[in-house]
């Protein structure tokens, strides 16, 4: 049955080759690119947007995997497709914003080689500590960070990610300090919170919800403007005096540089009804996200601002990683610094 | 054979000592670091100096000959075939047709060269045997793997 | 607490025999057994290309049918790893070591009815342990933190490179080689290349099947090749009854399989690299305890019957924290729960009592997929063994595409190729020096692993290496490594003398005959 999918999507991509009017699009099937490894947040938001996007334009959006690198790799083959319209991508701070601070010569600019169509969900961090664990609120953990800096220890997914920067933000701001313990990805940190081997970590809502709710990890604080409704009691840093403290882990739906302004639009609208349709927004708050439609401009805006703000953090912790990432499809691989062994 | 089987374990000590020093070149370029903050250099030197010391210890204790030696007797055969040149050059060649095709014109014609080129290389197969079992997998692998597992690697890049 | 869970197990096999979800059961077994028996052909490639599939199905029938994929898999992997010595999946790299020769004396039939066996007794295991222990499993895992995992990755990696045939020095040469091709690509920590040598692709690291399909597959062809003499199959009966293995030979593999249950029940504590510990120290701990350690290596029976047990306990074990906590343990069981997220349903401590059918209509199901596996492999093993029939020179070409295509499809580009020629001939060459290359796949899938988690343990002391003795887990599992370490030692000195002694007797007897 699939393979019969399959041959007749080929046979679809060979005829609908060539140009298109707006109102045909999409005449074939999209490919979504979601430059991360099946089975994370990133690849359930982009299967949810994909069956939604589908069911509003009656052709298949097919999710493809391209993970790597800090997302760079995916994020490098979207940029460089053909701007039909035919290639999207799911992207999120990772290759937007941190990248270019943290790799020496991306193949791809977040400004000029991309184009958002809007913004799909965002969700704040939630700061987490092992419910066995001595603190009872933020406060506490700062106040013991400031007497004995250095000697708690915080988790993240890896060096330079986003919750690396917002713990680094964190204690900039709290005035306090820990020491980093790197993991790879984000499900062993939280192993390793439950094990006790770190103090806390900061995760967003879908990775933390069932186990806040099993009474096996504590939230203290989150990193939203507002409160969330899942979790009402959990004060926002705003609440707590540290108005600096705002981050949020964040989709959004982008396109190539280069697609007519015509589809551009109808993606938009695309997007937005798919959004607002009940069934896409239940999928996706059974997931753990917030649907939060946001239109392009204001995407490029927030894109822009966070640069400035993570640049800061990442310059002035001297975050650093070696180099650039590796596209897959090009042989030669240029964009990457010369010398293999940087010191 | 004895001696045979010794200088065997001197060039496979050796072989070890000089992979090991070449870790341990390459991984000192790298920053070693601290005991608290490991650098990327740390485990490169670390078993490259292992690597040295258990080659010297292979050389040195030529345990590998003495139950070389035992087993073979007892087995009753060596297990030291000679390299045979037209077969190992044949499948080697294969799988480079594989490559350079497999890149420039696509999977078909990679398959048939590298099916063909290594199945040259047995001493009993004739052309006309060779031919046809590449053609055979040739057939059998377009439609395993390009149709029903969809791999993705198109049948031809013309 | 027993009768309960006994209870929702019967309400588990009330969901999963239900008609479609057995239909759902048995496609994802048939479609993983036959995915697992084409070398290089992954399990996450086969789950990533159905998971799509997936999204219309109900959760319990989704569920069901990617699981099967994966363990129906492991059986599938068996079969070529002792027919044509091409491990897939790094644990049966092990398999290889007595499961090939095996086939070569004719006795393909009776090795592979016998990984069935173990496999069955070995899952079976597993699903038990998963229905009585997995809370207080959970909590023991949580104790594994860095410093833990390490010693217990030392432990494994000195066990396992004593296995191979040859001198335990080459054996832990090789281990050691394998770790350093594991390091080849960009350090996680600082994101630097290393041992890259300007060459771009090695940036993302070694594929697996790579360095499993060019030390196995293309290394052993060179060797083979024209030198092979044709393997006998005037043995291989192909009736039922006579695949059957004997009643001496069950006797054999029978505590063995028991034990390698045991240790890899135990290794499932590790997810992703558990079944590959749990085989490799299953069968060092079969040769050591055997009386006759001389046959291991060249088609003992308990070779082939305690990895497959543990290997199959271990993947089993390997869904418990990800079904328990919701926290996936490797790629393929973060696929499970990608899948499961799609449908809308979030895995966490809480699926247990949210969604019973799911949970124990999932352990139900292994038990009748691992019984589909049996009745479907066992007739199957006949047609299997005549795979041995099938005359070298149109085996090896054949193989050799299976190779080619199987490396390419693991990251869809050719230089993976380039590099399976590449270790291929320089394992040809570790071949012709007398290195047996399996301890190389235990060292190269452990490799990075422990590397992040020994310098993770150490950022974690302060840079303390005394950590390692300090924590009491930690402290038992070195005591242990200890002493193994010394009692080979003991061993290789003993030994020594007895083979000295038996040389000379076959000296003798050498030179009578001339």
């Amino acid at each position: 049955m699939r393979m019969l999918f399959l041959i007749l999507i080929a046979a679809m991509s060979l005829a609908g080759a060539g140009a298109l009017r707006a109102e045909d699009y999409p005449a074939k099937p999209v490919t979504l690119i979601v430059p991360f490894t099946p089975g994370g947040p990133a690849d359930s938001a982009g299967r949810i947007i994909a069956r939604a996007l589908e069911h509003q334009s009656g052709r298949p959006f097919i999710v493809e995997n391209i993970g790597g690198a800090g997302s760079t790799i995916g994020v490098t083959r979207a940029a460089n497709a053909t701007p039909d319209g035919y290639s999207l991508l799911l992207a999120s701070s990772s290759a937007l914003v941190m990248a270019p601070h943290l790799y020496a010569n991306l193949r791809y600019d977040p400004f000029t080689s991309l184009l958002p169509i809007g913004q799909i969900t965002e969700a704040p961090f939630i700061v987490l500590v092992n419910s066995a664990s001595k603190f009872r609120s933020y406060a506490d953990l700062l106040d013991y960070g400031k007497a004995n800096p250095g000697k708690m220890n915080f988790a993240t997914p890896g060096l330079g990610t986003v919750q690396h920067v917002t713990v680094e933000l964190m204690m900039d701001v709290g005035g306090f300090s820990a020491t980093h313990v790197p993991f790879k990805g984000a499900a062993p940190t939280v192993t390793a919170l439950l094990g006790g081997e770190v103090d806390f970590i900061v995760e967003t809502l879908n990775s933390a919800d069932a186990l806040v709710a099993a009474g096996k990890l504590r939230p203290l604080a989150m990193t939203g403007i507002k409160r969330l409704t899942q979790m009402p009691d959990v004060p926002t840093f705003q609440e707590l005096g540290q108005k600096d403290v705002e981050m949020r882990s964040w989709f959004a739906l982008i396109a190539p540089k280069g697609v007519s302004a015509p589809i551009m639009a109808r993606l938009e609208a695309m997007l937005n009804a798919a959004l607002t349709s009940e069934d896409t927004r239940k999928a996706f708050r059974a997931a753990g996200f917030e649907p939060v439609p946001m239109p392009p401009a204001e995407v490029s805006t927030m894109i822009r601002r966070e640069h400035e703000k993570f640049g800061t953090i990442i310059r002035a912790k001297n975050i650093k990683l070696g180099h650039a990432p590796v596209s897959p499809e090009s042989t030669m691989l240029a964009g990457l610094m010369g010398e293999n062994s940087v010191r | 054979m004895s001696r045979h089987i010794r200088i065997r374990e001197y060039y496979a000590g050796a072989l070890m000592v000089l992979i090991g020093i070449g870790a341990v070149l390459e991984g000192s370029s790298y920053k070693f670091g601290s005991a608290a903050q490991m650098g990327p250099g740390f485990f490169p030197v670390v078993l490259g100096i292992l690597l040295v010391v258990v080659g010297i210890l292979i050389a040195v204790t030529q345990q590998g000959a003495a139950e070389a030696r035992y087993t073979h007797a007892k087995a009753g055969h060596s297990g030291d075939e000679p390299f045979d040149l037209k077969g190992g050059t044949a499948i080697i060649a294969g799988v480079v047709s594989f490559i350079i095709l497999g890149d420039f014109a696509g999977l078909v014609p990679a398959t048939f060269s590298c099916v063909f080129i290594s199945a040259i290389g047995d001493r009993t197969t004739s052309l006309k045997g060779a031919l046809t079992l590449a053609m055979i997998v040739t057939v059998l692998g377009s439609v395993v793997f390009s149709v029903m597992l969809n791999v993705q690697f198109p049948l031809f890049r013309w | 607490m027993i009768l309960s869970a006994l209870n929702d197990l019967l309400y588990g096999f009330s969901v999963a025999l239900q008609p479609a979800n057995l239909v759902w059961c048995f496609t994802g077994v048939l479609i993983g057994n036959l995915v697992g028996v084409l070398p290089g052909m992954g399990v996450m490639a086969a789950i990533s290309i159905l998971l799509p599939l997936t999204f219309s199905m109900p959760p319990v029938a989704a569920l069901l049918m990617l699981s099967g994929i994966y363990y129906g898999s492991q059986y599938g992997g068996a079969i070529c790893s002792i027919l044509l010595n091409l491990p897939c999946h790094p644990p049966h790299a092990v398999t290889c070591l007595d499961g090939y020769p095996l086939a070569k004396q004719g006795k393909g039939g009776v090795a592979l009815g016998i990984t069935m066996l173990s496999s069955f007794a070995g899952a079976s295991f597993g699903i038990i342990e998963m229905i009585f222990f997995a809370p207080a499993l959970v909590t023991v895992a949580l104790h594994f933190g860095a410093a833990e995992i390490c010693s217990l990755m030392v432990l494994g990696l000195l066990v396992g490179s004593t296995l191979a045939k040859g001198s335990p020095l080459k054996g832990i040469s090789m281990t050691l080689l394998g770790l350093l091709l594991g390091l080849v690509g960009t350090d996680i920590n600082t994101g630097i290349g290393r041992f890259t040598f300007g060459i771009h692709e090695l940036l993302d690291g070694i594929e697996i099947v790579a360095v499993a399909l060019g030390m196995f597959g293309i290394a052993e062809f060179l060797k083979s090749v024209n030198n092979v003499r044709p393997i006998d199959t005037s043995h291989t009966h192909i009736k039922l009854r006579d695949m059957c293995p004997s009643r001496s030979e069950l006797k054999q593999a029978a505590m063995p399989m028991f034990r390698g249950t045991i240790i890899g029940a135990l290794c499932a504590l590790i997810p992703g690299t558990g079944p590959t510990i749990a085989s490799f120290v299953s069968y060092a701990t079969e040769k050591k305890l055997s009386k006759t350690p001389e046959r291991f290596g060249h088609g003992a029976i308990e070779g082939v019957a305690c990895p497959e047990a543990s290997t199959h306990s271990s993947v089993q074990g390997d869904f418990i924290p990800t079904m328990s906590l919701g926290i996936p343990g490797d790629a393929v069981m973060a696929l499970l729960l990608g899948a499961l997220i799609i449908q809308g349903i979030t895995p966490g401590p809480a699926l247990m009592s949210a969604h019973p059918d799911l949970f124990w209509g999932l352990i139900a199901s292994f038990w009748i997929g691992n019984i589909m596996l049996m009745v479907l492999n066992v007739p199957l093993i006949g047609i299997w063994v005549k795979l041995l029939a099938v005359p070298y020179r149109i085996l090896y070409p054949s193989a050799l595409f299976f190779i080619c295509i199987g490396v390419y499809s693991s990251t869809n580009s050719i230089t993976p190729v380039i590099l399976t020629l590449a270790i291929g001939i320089f394992g040809y060459l570790l071949l012709r020096l007398g290195f047996h290359p399996a301890p190389i796949l235990l060292g190269f899938v452990l490799g990075p692993r422990f590397e992040d988690e020994f310098r993770r343990a150490m950022i974690l002391s302060r840079g303390d290496v005394m950590v390692f003795a300090e924590k009491p887990i930690s402290a038992a599992i070195l005591c242990l490594t200890a002493i193994l370490i010394g009692y080979q030692i003991y061993a290789a000195f003993r030994n020594r003398q007895a083979v000295g002694g038996k040389m000379e007797e076959l000296d003798n007897s050498l030179t009578v005959e001339e």
